[in-house]
């Protein structure tokens, strides 16, 4: 090999870069602390006040102290209202669980007729927020003008209606109906549906009947994909809000979130012990994070299957009453309530049949001012969640698939872990931030506060979306680019936007149909300006107000714009094979 | 060359310029989160009109280096020369961002973008260079027909087969003819008739268009047949660099000789040795059978040692035993089983005093199982060896 000319470097065309990674480090940086500001300085803040033991925070000066802590030991039922949370997660879960392993692996391995499309409808089912349905429910059960209870009365000359919603029973039928089989449907039938079948004909090459497949290799492959569902559930147990409130409130049960915030908005809001109370769940939470990692991370890889020729079994004549079965669960998971809602909002009264039908809740409603105001603040949230979310979540993903960057780490983190954590403490500990801040402080009781909750709530299942696609569309489309002479921008314009299109519709829409249902991460940061439709059906059909017509009327209309949103969703995951990850984090549990 | 290419220049001198088109100097790359360098101190020319083969198993930094070539990895240190014009120099901090290089470069996932057609993606370099409209399309029409694919401009880049993507691929790296190609593995997703057929087409495009080419390849038949040179490397170290006949015929170390071609390792002792590493080597197990070799270490070997003999299979000839001794020049041997590969018949042989080999005979001799065989080596050119050493193993 000779040895190189004596070479000397031009200067024309080069850019002598200054430390190069700077700009980088200093995106990294902004993004660390902007989010670390609005999802982690939150949560801390929460720990931080437990221990102001001022009486009143607005007047008195900051002064340290357990007494909050002392206090909320000492009240009654502040405590309780955890354990009430686990009772209620409990009895959902033992129940949901086998129901939905059952529809599953009916709707994944056997010939059931039409199962992609059963199992489309279950998704519908899951869109749809647990607030219309819990309404609908007190529509159907009320124990004195519940429509089913009253029929019962009817018929059987009964003095009382037999079924009562407002009871521990009751609230966890409502969950049942709500999402908790759906979510369960949703997240394993496509488990279960990329099992490997070449694994269960093994089995039968080798000399095994199918029964013994069944329990021998199909039942051990299922519990993988079962125990990683459950272990998505776990943190659940403090994301439901709005059915506890409708139903359990009534008859003085409170769960931990309803707990919050009844101390928050108490006449003279208890702050102090509301924290508290945050700060247990959250250490709660804390507890459960690494354990639910831990299984997610363990059981990864014992899933992955490139077969996709499940092998179906056929259960003959079973193939239609299993197919009957389902069509009668979805009636009461979806169908059902909303008949029922569209069948409530023309009833003079609801549940006195005898009074006949009427439009005048509807001209009402629909002439109401606040109806109006509500209608336009969350068309509001969920375009604007529709169209920030997806770029936010989009350059997120970027950061954390295709650079180097220190802090990626912890930027991950940050996103997954903050999924965890329920919306009423969010939106408590954003409440407190938004205070504490001057500057800030003019944000709060405005839609700029509600919007930031609604753009930020999707993010651990949107940046993951985003991430499973950058990893799939391969840095080589965008290498190629740069080594064809395309700078940056024109590498942006012309080769990802193109590319990521699909995937940045489909994250809008997501959000766009997260916010239009949204309750309980933005109700104590909502003011009276700033009612959205599910804050205004909630209070609606709280008994304080109780007009529960107007609620059904209201309902529809968020049913509405998350069935569209859902069906939106499907459209373009099906045109552009964009497909949903059970791993995308907890918030894809919520 | 293009407007947009830097070509001549006045510090140059013009002799080496027009021989060297990238130059490579002490580079070394360690990626963050490895221990291990993925390159270091690498040092290479690629000539005008040549290619150079970066040949290696996976991981051993020659991906790497294409890609520090091409602006999409950041070298820790050294320098970096197109012609006499400094692409790299970490110790000046400067850094040529990859567009500003204008080099071709094929990926080995093509990478057509999906959502443009296939005038689009031939089209897109040149767009970005700011080429005049109407040149635009003529380059694009004569970069297809090179390639033999007009009359497909329209078509999307999905709705073609890999050997069609992988001819886009090649019509958008030369269409701003660049004065290097860099071609990363660009076969090895296409089937094995296919990879022939674009192996000797692009030698005949090299020919044609007398551009430098850097190619990466873990495939050491493409390397072989393709190469004006060959640089082989592990563990991000070059082993040996030269023509393919060179590595092939004499391997400097035990990694060179194992990843290029198969060689069979022969028992065997020194019977003498001369100052130039030329070694008289009697097989193990065959009382009448001296072989010559040489040895490439620098202090070569003694005249007793054991070594073991490196010899490439088609340097052994098969003969059927006429029973008795083997005669001088052969060692003998029992075909334990053959199996017909279609152009050959390969033997497993118990060779007397060496243990089991695979051979290859010849197609119309065939030779049946469990018979007596008397082989028969050339009996010079072979390498000597002071170990069995081989990569496979670790």
């Amino acid at each position: 090999m000779e040895q190189s000319p004596t070479i000397t470097p031009l200067s024309v065309p080069i850019t002598i870069s200054p430390p190069r990674l700077s700009r980088g480090h200093f995106l990294m940086a902004m993004v660390l602390i902007v989010l670390g500001y609005l999802l982690l300085w939150p949560v801390l803040l929460l720990l931080i006040n437990s221990f102001n033991a001022a009486n009143d925070w607005f007047v008195e000066p900051r002064r340290f102290g357990i007494d909050h802590w002392v206090n909320a030991f000492q009240r009654p039922g502040l405590i309780q209202s955890l354990g009430n949370s686990l009772l209620i997660w409990s009895l959902t879960v033992g129940i949901s669980f086998p129901i939905g392993v059952a529809i599953a692996w009916l709707l994944a391995r056997t010939k059931i007729p039409c199962s992609r499309t059963l199992e489309f409808l279950f998704w519908v089912s899951y869109m749809v927020p647990s607030l219309p349905t819990t309404i609908a429910w007190i529509t159907l059960l009320d124990p004195d003008i519940g429509m089913i209870n009253v029929g019962l009365k009817n018929l059987f000359g009964l003095d009382q209606g037999p079924f009562n919603i407002f009871s521990v029973p009751g609230i966890v039928w409502a969950n049942l109906m709500g999402h908790g089989i759906s979510i369960k449907v949703m997240l394993m039938t496509p488990a279960f549906r990329n099992m490997d079948s070449t694994l269960e004909e093994a089995a039968r090459v080798g000399g095994a009947s199918n029964l013994r497949t069944l329990f021998k290799v199909t039942l051990p492959l299922m519990v993988s994909p079962m125990i990683m569902v459950f272990a998505l559930q776990l943190l659940r147990v403090f994301q439901s809000f709005e059915t506890e409130y409708l139903l359990g409130v009534p008859f003085g049960f409170y769960v931990y979130s309803t707990k919050v915030y009844a101390l928050v908005r108490n006449a003279i809001p208890n702050y102090g012990e509301a924290t508290v109370l945050a700060s247990i769940t959250l250490l709660m939470i804390v507890l459960i994070i690494p354990l639910q990692r831990w299984i997610l991370e363990r059981r990864r890889y014992t899933t992955i299957t490139g077969s996709f020729r499940p092998g179906l079994i056929d259960l003959g004549k079973g193939n239609y009453l299993a197919f009957a079965l389902l069509a009668v669960f979805l009636t009461l998971l979806t169908f059902g309530p909303m008949v029922i809602l569209i069948l409530g909002s023309f009833m003079q009264r609801i549940g006195y049949f005898v009074l006949g039908f009427t439009l005048e809740h509807w001209r009402l409603v629909l002439s109401d001012p606040v109806f109006v105001k509500a209608l336009r603040t969350t068309l509001t949230l969920a375009l604007t969640a529709a169209l920030v979310s997806p770029l936010i979540f989009s350059v997120l993903a970027y950061i954390l698939v295709r650079t180097r960057l220190p802090g990626r780490g912890a930027l991950d983190l940050m996103i997954w872990g903050s999924g965890a954590i329920p919306g009423i403490l969010a939106g408590l500990g954003l409440l407190w931030v938004f205070i504490g801040t001057p500057g800030l402080n003019a944000l709060f009781g405005t839609i700029w506060a509600l919007i930031i909750v609604v753009v930020l709530q999707g993010k651990t299942t949107g940046v993951n979306i985003m991430k499973g696609v950058l990893v799939q569309v391969g840095a080589d489309m965008e290498e190629a680019a740069r080594v064809s002479g395309a700078g940056w921008i024109r590498t942006y314009f012309k080769i990802w936007l193109p590319l990521l299109m699909p995937t940045l519709v489909l994250v809008a829409v997501m959000n766009f149909v997260t916010a239009s249902g949204a309750t309980s991460s933005i109700i104590l940061l909502a003011s009276r300006d700033t009612m959205t439709l599910s804050l205004m059906a909630l209070e609606l059909s709280s008994n304080a107000v109780g007009n529960r017509e107007a609620a059904s009327i209201v309902s529809i209309f968020i049913i509405f714009f998350t069935v569209s949103g859902a069906l939106l969703v499907r459209y373009f995951g099906r045109r552009f094979g964009v497909h949903h990850d059970m791993r995308a984090g907890p918030s894809a549990a919520i | 060359m293009t407007s947009a290419a830097p070509t001549s220049t006045a510090t140059a001198k013009p002799d080496d310029d027009a021989k060297i088109a990238v130059s490579l100097r002490g580079l070394w790359k360690t990626y963050p989160g490895s221990s291990k360098p993925a390159v270091q101190d690498l040092s290479l020319d690629i000539r005008d009109g040549e290619i150079l083969t970066l040949l290696g198993p996976s991981g051993c930094g020659k991906t790497t280096t294409l890609r520090m070539v091409a602006g999409l990895e950041h070298p820790d240190a050294g320098d970096i020369y197109f012609g006499a014009q400094a692409v790299v120099m970490t110790a000046k901090r400067l850094f040529m961002s990859p567009d500003k290089r204008n080099v071709g470069m094929v990926f080995q996932s093509y990478a057509i973008w999906p959502h443009m057609t296939v005038a689009e993606n031939v089209a897109f370099p040149l767009q970005a260079r700011h080429f005049p409209k109407n040149e635009i399309k003529d380059r694009v029409a004569k970069a297809l027909d090179l390639v033999g694919l007009a009359g497909f401009e329209d078509r999307q880049g999905p709705l073609l087969s890999g050997g069609q993507q992988q001819r886009v691929a090649f019509a958008r790296a030369l269409v701003t003819e660049p004065r290097v190609l860099l071609l990363d593995e660009p076969f090895s997703n296409l089937d094995a008739k296919l990879r022939e057929q674009m192996r000797v087409g692009v030698k005949l495009l090299q020919k044609r268009l007398n551009i430098a080419m850097l190619f990466v390849t873990h495939d050491q038949i493409e390397a072989l047949s393709l190469s004006n040179r060959i640089v082989l490397m592990n563990f991000g170290v070059v082993q040996q660099q030269g023509d393919p006949r060179l590595l092939y015929e004499a391997p400097s170390n035990e990694f060179v000789r194992d990843f290029v071609g198969r060689t069979l390792l022969f028992k065997g002792k020194v019977q003498s040795s001369n100052g130039a590493g030329q070694l008289a080597i009697a097989l193990e197990g065959a009382p009448d059978c001296v072989v010559f070799g040489r040895t490439y270490h620098p202090d070569g070997i003694a005249s007793g040692a054991a070594v073991y003999m490196g010899v490439r299979p088609e340097d052994v000839e098969i003969l059927p035993a006429n029973g008795g001794a083997p005669p001088a020049g052969t060692i003998g041997g029992t075909v334990q089983a053959a199996l017909f590969v279609g152009e050959r018949i390969e033997y497993q042989i118990e060779i007397d005093g060496q243990g089991a080999m695979l051979l290859y005979g010849e197609r119309h001799r065939p030779i049946e199982e469990a018979n007596k065989v008397w082989l028969k080596l050339r009996p010079d050119g072979h390498s000597a060896w002071s170990s069995n050493w081989s990569h496979k193993d670790e």
